[in-house]
């Protein structure tokens, strides 16, 4: 399977490269306020706002500054209205299924996300 | 030959027929005026009857061939437009939106009940004659008009056509550019008056008048004007008159577009703004009034134009959904015996087709909740001292950004004690629960799945299913649904959503240095927050509105923005109403300036968040929220 993966703390995560639509630097943010905290703001999209969800903030409980290495990963149909930001590099690669939940990749156990879990997660989190 | 690509259209153009027909039925009568509705409705069958003969739909084809034929009977005056010719019809022309509705879902076409309305036709076509029309019956409509000509057998020749075009319907000026269309398919034409640049503006008093040279006999040009939709009176007078300048005409003919494809021309439209917006910002600030700085605002200006061209061309009234609403209060209003007087306000509210599409169903099962729980029989409104006639009112508005749906009845209304002690026998609430639960609160447990307070579910409703894919459908179209009662006196189901795109004029503000807009139709007023129209009281701050104070609440403290007023002295309060009604101020650090924005709903995950009707993306790229200032979260 073709997959998207990246590091965060350290931890590694994939994610499906058919549940994403694009990846781009991390461009301007525009705050939310009332927003649930897991969503970082708005982002302009082909001239669309789109809802940025802070991926480090759902899986880790924490959330990082926007870095040079910042990416914005838009999600693919039905959910292309959003995107999550990941302060890492984000690389592509052929993966194989490992226990659920986990895939191989280049010899190393990746988490596999979900990304509709993440974005009613993200509603959720508080 | 593979018809399956052609499914889609026949499914369109079949559910616009059947619908226009349906809502010409419920009406048809003998009287003159009557006769045009006859006309139209024969049309609409006809062309069902038509389509779905190319497509292989024999049963459908035969089904209307039999409905037209009644209605050829009609128009004769060979049968009565009784009640009972009436109701066969529009169960016909149900059967047919089911039959279309299963060729759709790629089902058999054929429906169960096909069989018994078609030998109800089929009865009263045996009662008031063939059901064959007979040779020589004129085209429909064709004696329903006046028509100067003559029975002459030649051709017509040079003819002068002057005609009263219908003003009651909307856009008069361009159903007469319309119907000169029309007319130059019958012939050259020589003369127009008004001439087409005339009604291209829009200035049109409704009198038309053609001079047409044509090869069709002057009985065949008077039927054909007849038929005409929009022409409600002619004349036809042979003329002498040698042919004039030729007038230009311009083609109205219509295209049909995939939806998807327009909606992906409207994507790359929109991109090309924002790009047009960031070359113009770019230019403008390293090479201000130069030859290219204006030629990248023609390139941004025009590339608006076109999006607001594609925009209004997935634009469709609300009339369109008005007829299901209609047929279905009625159908279910005859079955369980209720006298109910059914009306749609708002029609011609133009809304999205896609929007409509998705809360079609969820209209419909409002009102046959309305019908079947809400409005009493007529014994028990009699008893409660209401007329025996109950009311359901489908009410439809656009304001501002967000589109209004209001379903209301005068039934019995709802009771949030029962609502309440149904859910604590449920389980869906602990009696302490019930207790802390208000009462707009409990009218909306009807919208938790599985709930239902009828002892015996009904075949309509009842079934504990159908508010809750309500809500779901409206909150799924970033919307809010709202429930209002008062026991006996009825309810009222309020739909709050965001068109699925719109443009607004609206006012750029700016507070804690965080840029919203506002739309200027939900404010009443903008006024600076200086010390003399203020006063404050109890640590609130009001504005003096003449005779009313009126409280103010800072934006930054109902947003909790962070960061800090950007020091300017006095901000300026946005004055508009509350969703309680109540006059309500915002204070704004500043007032930007007023743009015309697009306005879209919010994304997943934020659909639904209370106090925004949206976001826009600015000429330059940026992004602003859009404040609905009537549903900001006042602490």
């Amino acid at each position: 399977m073709n997959l998207l993966y990246f590091q965060l703390g350290g931890s590694p995560y994939a994610i499906a490269q058919e549940a994403i639509a694009d990846v781009a630097p991390a461009s301007a943010i525009h705050p939310v306020p009332l927003s649930p905290p897991a969503v970082l703001g708005l982002a302009e999209r082909r001239g669309r706002a789109i809802a940025v969800i802070d991926l480090p903030c759902l899986l880790e409980g924490t959330s990082r500054e926007t870095t040079s290495t910042s990416h914005l990963m838009r999600l693919a149909a039905p959910l292309e209205g959003a995107a999550f930001f990941v302060p890492a590099e984000v690389f592509s690669g052929a993966g194989s299924p490992a226990s659920p939940g986990h895939v191989w990749i280049d010899g190393r156990l990746h988490v596999l996300l979900d990304a509709l879990a993440l974005v009613k997660a993200s509603t959720a989190f508080h | 030959m593979d018809l399956s690509s052609y499914l889609e259209l026949f499914v369109a153009e079949a559910r616009e027929h059947i619908g226009a027909a349906a809502e010409l039925a419920s009406s048809v009568d003998v009287k003159p005026a009557g006769q045009d509705r006859l006309r139209d409705l024969f049309r609409h069958v006809h062309s069902v009857k038509g389509m779905a003969a190319s497509m292989g739909f024999g049963a459908m084809s035969s089904l209307a061939h039999d409905a037209e034929s009644l209605m050829d009977l009609v128009r004769q005056g060979r049968l009565a437009p009784s009640h009972p010719t009436r109701q066969v019809l529009c169960d016909a022309l149900a059967c047919l939106e089911r039959m279309v509705d299963r060729a759709e879902s790629k089902q058999p076409v054929d429906d169960a009940d096909r069989g018994t309305v078609q030998e109800q036709l089929r009865g009263l076509l045996r009662g008031g004659g063939s059901a064959e029309a007979p040779a020589g019956t004129p085209d429909p409509g064709g004696s329903a008009r006046p028509a100067g000509a003559t029975a002459a057998t030649g051709p017509a020749g040079c003819v002068k056509i002057s005609m009263i075009v219908r003003r009651d319907r909307a856009f008069p000026s361009v159903r007469a550019a319309v119907v000169v269309g029309q007319l130059g398919k019958l012939g050259r034409l020589v003369r127009i008056d008004p001439p087409m640049a005339a009604l291209r503006t829009g200035r049109f008093d409704g009198r038309l008048q053609v001079a047409l040279v044509s090869d069709l006999t002057l009985r065949a040009l008077a039927a054909k004007v007849a038929a005409l939709d929009d022409v409600d009176n002619f004349t036809l007078v042979p003329t002498d008159r040698p042919p004039e300048k030729a007038a230009p005409v311009g083609s109205k003919a219509s295209l049909r577009v995939r939806a998807d494809r327009l909606d992906a021309l409207i994507e790359d439209v929109l991109e090309l703004m924002a790009s047009a917006g960031r070359v113009e910002s770019g230019i403008a600030g390293s090479l201000p009034g130069s030859p290219v700085a204006r030629d990248a605002e023609s390139v941004r200006l025009l590339a608006r134009r076109a999006y607001d061209g594609l925009v209004e061309m997935r634009l469709v009234p609300f009339e369109i959904a008005a007829h299901r609403v209609r047929r279905a209060a009625d159908e279910l209003a005859r079955k369980l015996g209720k006298q109910v007087s059914v009306a749609v306000e708002g029609e011609d509210v133009r809304i999205d087709r896609s929007l409509l599409e998705r809360l079609v169903d969820p209209l419909l099962h409002m009102v046959r909740n309305a019908i079947d729980h809400g409005i009493e029989k007529p014994e028990l409104r009699r008893a409660a001292n209401k007329p025996e006639d109950g009311r359901l009112l489908v009410h439809v508005e656009r304001h501002a950004a967000m589109l209004s749906i209001v379903v209301s009845d005068d039934g019995a209304g709802l009771d949030p004690r029962r609502l309440k002690q149904t859910a604590i026998e449920r389980g869906m609430l602990t009696p302490s629960e019930a207790v802390r639960l208000d009462d707009a609160d409990a009218l909306m447990l009807i919208t938790t799945p599985g709930f239902s307070t009828l002892e015996e579910t009904t075949e309509v409703s009842g079934r504990g299913v159908g508010m809750d894919v309500v809500r779901s459908a409206v909150e799924g179209s970033g919307g809010r649904l709202r429930i209002e009662s008062r026991l006996g006196r009825g309810t009222r189901f309020l739909l709050q959503l965001p068109p699925t795109v719109a443009l607004v004029q609206a006012y750029v503000v700016r507070a804690n240095g965080i840029a919203f807009a506002v739309p200027l139709a939900t404010l009443m007023r903008m006024a600076p927050m200086d010390d003399q129209a203020t006063t404050w009281r109890d640590g609130r701050r009001f504005w003096n509105l003449g005779s009313e104070e009126v409280p103010v609440w800072a934006l930054r403290d109902v947003l909790d923005l962070p960061g800090e007023p950007n020091g300017v002295s006095h901000g300026m309060a946005l004055i508009g109403k509350s969703a309680g009604g109540s006059t309500v101020g915002f204070e704004v650090d500043e007032v930007v300036g007023r743009r015309e924005i697009v306005v879209r709903p919010l994304p997943l995950p934020l659909t639904g968040l209370s106090g925004y009707s949206g976001a826009a993306v600015l000429d330059d790229a940026s992004i602003v929220l859009v404040l609905d200032p009537a549903n900001l979260p006042l602490g």
